[in-house]
């Protein structure tokens, strides 16, 4: 099949890129709005992109010609939390992917517990396999209204992680992300191809 | 345990987000040279970022101050093609993971087969099953040299999908697409072993 993307719908689009950049990595992105209210948020549009300096990317898109939640608080507040999703907290990620209302907390909602950042007003999520505070450094706007997508791209001031985890031999089964809804887990891997 | 990342070697930092942000979609970056040489190299700093415009970013580092091969040029040509990474293909791009020189044919050397591309210079890979033609749309560049990072996005032109991984309705299975995912230091993974979460309805 080819698919000529000038002539694609949305949905077709939606679908390609889904199903075949896989399988993506997740975070939940916790972030305060001006008013003190949290907001938890899965994304899988997620990337590393430097360690020196140590950026990350990740990139909301709204199809509504408002700014999410997550994006109006991290243009509000200039910080942001990405939280790594081990294979143990999928269901109740998925209960933070709904679509709510900004003042609804959507840590009450997937059970999830906040905690204290070091540098960040935005929270910890509690039980993360690892957690980094970022500061906002730009953002890159692409689209046009009503469907807008924001490349929100975030310094590291500091990287949480449990105190038994030894990251640099072992890593615990993190959750990945195919098609819309469906999801892979890294514990199934082999060494050099 | 809080670790800052300025108190930390630039090594042990990538290796800490190599390892935990995972696991990560592989860009399978085909380009070509003015001069008409062949380069095909592997990005796990990669997702896409858009739906419409159907945007990709994928990220090159260049540790040593140089500019390696696929930024110089995707830079001259404006074009490149993203190739997925599959099962039967991750030893031939693991072969072109390798630092050689610019007029080497990684095509050639890793036993793979570029076929012209439909609207880009740059050729696809046919043992691909999925192609994306891209076109550059812009770069960012991050970081002080020599320790300098290019953020590459690209918009999709034209998708090619292997008419075996369609379901009935024409959609993608990315089950049948056997993807591999990279993880931290020389580990990747499967993705044929899935579930299923439907999200809450609010």
């Amino acid at each position: 099949m080819i698919l000529d993307a000038e002539s694609a719908s949305l949905e077709e689009l939606y679908q390609l890129l889904a199903a075949v950049v896989v399988p993506r990595p997740i975070t939940l992105v916790s972030t305060i709005s001006r008013d003190g209210v949290r907001n938890l948020a899965p994304y899988s549009s997620f990337m590393p992109i430097a360690a020196r300096p140590p950026l990350l990317a990740f990139a909301p898109t709204s199809e509504t010609g408002m700014d999410k939640d997550t994006v109006a608080n991290v243009l509000a507040t200039g910080e942001f939390v990405i939280n790594i999703v081990g294979a143990s907290m999928a269901e109740a990620m998925n209960l933070a992917a709904g679509d709510y209302a900004p003042e609804v907390d959507e840590f009450a909602v997937s059970g999830f517990t906040p905690t204290p950042a070091r540098h960040v007003g935005a929270p910890l999520v509690a039980g993360s396999p690892a957690a980094f505070e970022c500061r906002l450094v730009e953002t890159h706007r692409y689209g046009a209204a009503p469907i807008v997508s924001t490349l929100i791209v975030g310094e590291i001031l500091a990287i949480h992680l449990p105190d038994t985890t030894d990251v640099m031999s072992s890593t615990p089964p993190l959750l990945g992300q195919l098609g819309l809804n469906r999801y892979c887990t890294t514990a199934r891997n082999f060494t050099r191809p | 345990m809080i670790i800052n990342p300025a108190d930390r070697p630039d090594d042990d930092i990538y290796r800490l987000l190599s390892s935990l942000i995972v696991p990560r979609p592989i860009a399978f970056v085909s380009t070509v040279a003015p001069d008409g040489v062949l380069n095909v190299a592997p990005f796990s700093y990669f997702n896409a970022i858009s739906a419409t415009p159907p945007l990709l970013a994928f990220a090159i580092g260049h540790p040593d101050g140089g500019v390696k091969d696929t930024l110089a040029n995707l830079t001259a040509s404006g074009d490149y093609v993203i190739s997925i990474v599959t099962e039967p293909i991750a030893a031939a791009m693991n072969a072109t993971a390798a630092e050689v020189a610019a007029e080497i044919d990684e095509f050639n050397l890793a036993g793979l087969t570029p076929v012209p591309s439909t609207t880009v210079s740059a050729p696809r890979v046919a043992e691909s099953p999925v192609n994306l033609e891209c076109r550059l749309v812009e770069t960012h560049e991050y970081g002080v040299a020599p320790r300098l990072t290019t953020l590459v996005i690209g918009e999709i032109v034209i998708a090619h999908i292997d008419d075996r991984l369609l379901r009935k309705n024409g959609t993608i299975d990315p089950t049948l697409l056997e993807a591999v995912g990279r993880l931290g230091g020389s580990e990747y993974c499967h993705t044929t072993d899935v579930f299923r979460m439907e999200r809450p309805r609010v």
